[in-house]
């Protein structure tokens, strides 16, 4: 019985492993944390903004897994939903960039100015497609 | 024989002063003491009014070390323009900038946490981690503990790994992926910030 936890164990913990570094890879690829922390001027201190991606992740799945319930009341969890929210949306503007969506798209239709309205377009559609999405799932 | 003047520009600098001189903005190597001392000390340009960034091409160092001694070889190793940035700080800029940062921070930690939950939520990790138990152990009790541990415990090693630290110590001296996109992204802004000034005209340069 215990070489079968074992190998259950070990197996699973293979498993995080890989799945935390192919996650973290693809976050940092997209460069999300390098553009805000250029914005903010804080380059000096990514040491500690790894170190709060680390430990929000460990904590987040432990408290999935284990269904922990943490009361935070209805005020905390919309804190918490917004910058959950500010992150997906940096992850869909970093993907754009990345997959050079911008670039490719004002040489093709030929838009020197008026670039950031697209942007407040691209936010705006976003914003309204999310809401009417989960309105439809019944939230 | 004319004297050689050995040049090597750096790609960007943050400026101490307004005032910039040549030695801000590049190394000087020279056999003749007296050359190198005064090339140090020409002044480039004035930083005025709000103005916080300045490309500055080597020919237009060139003309100004040769405005001073016209028989000397000068030779650049360096890059062939470098940025020079300028910033006044005052004290409101502070506390905005350490509110800035804090946000930035609670993006990392709740974003980090909140994305992780997707994925799994995605995956259906749980139900994942019950079938493990069913193949490996063979009990079907709900909620398999030692799983989700395991789990979660590799999730913390892969990504102490990947960043190479888990506290502000790291286990090695290479430079962790964060820095590395960072330096990545200050050289494409520096790129971009040259090629705009040039489109611009906007770039010290010989007349």
């Amino acid at each position: 019985m215990l070489i079968r936890y074992v190998i259950l164990v070990i197996v699973c913990m293979a498993g995080g492993a890989v799945i935390a570094s192919g996650y973290f890879a693809f976050i940092s690829l997209i460069g999300i944390f390098p553009k805000l922390l250029e914005k903010v001027k804080g380059n000096r201190h990514y040491m500690l903004v790894e170190g709060l991606l680390t430990y929000g992740a460990v904590i987040a799945n432990a408290i999935y897994v284990f269904n922990i319930r943490v009361p935070i009341t209805i005020i905390g969890l919309s804190v918490l939903s917004f910058f959950g929210g500010v992150f997906v949306g940096c992850l869909v503007g970093a993907l754009a960039e990345v997959l050079n969506v911008f670039p490719i798209i004002s040489r093709r239709i030929n838009i020197r100015r008026g670039m950031p309205y697209v942007i407040y377009a691209i936010g705006i559609g976003k914003a309204i497609g999310s809401f009417i999405g989960l309105m439809a799932y019944g939230l | 024989m004319a004297d050689l003047l050995y040049l090597s520009l750096s790609e960007s600098v943050m400026a101490e002063s307004r005032k910039v001189r040549i030695k801000d903005v590049s190394k000087i190597v020279c056999d003749n003491p007296d050359i190198k001392y005064g090339v140090e000390k020409l002044e480039l340009m004035n930083f005025s009014g709000s103005k916080e960034q300045q490309v500055i091409s080597i020919l237009n160092i060139i003309e100004e070390i040769k405005k001073e001694y016209p028989d000397c070889q000068i030779i650049n190793l360096g890059k062939p323009e470098t940025i020079v940035y300028y910033k006044s700080y005052d004290a409101s800029d502070r506390i905005k900038q350490k509110l800035k940062f804090a946000f930035v921070c609670l993006i990392a930690f709740l974003g980090a946490g909140f994305s992780i939950i997707s994925y799994n939520s995605d995956v259906n990790l749980v139900a994942q981690l019950d079938l493990m138990q069913n193949i490996f152990v063979g009990e079907s009790e709900k909620g398999s503990t030692v799983a989700g541990i395991a789990y979660s415990l590799g999730l913390l090693i892969g990504i102490i790994v990947f960043f190479n630290h888990g506290t502000n110590k790291k286990f090695s001296d290479d430079p962790t992926p964060l820095q590395v996109q960072m330096r990545k992204y200050e050289q494409e802004v520096n790129e971009a910030i040259i090629t705009d000034a040039e489109r611009k005209k906007d770039i010290r340069d010989a007349d």
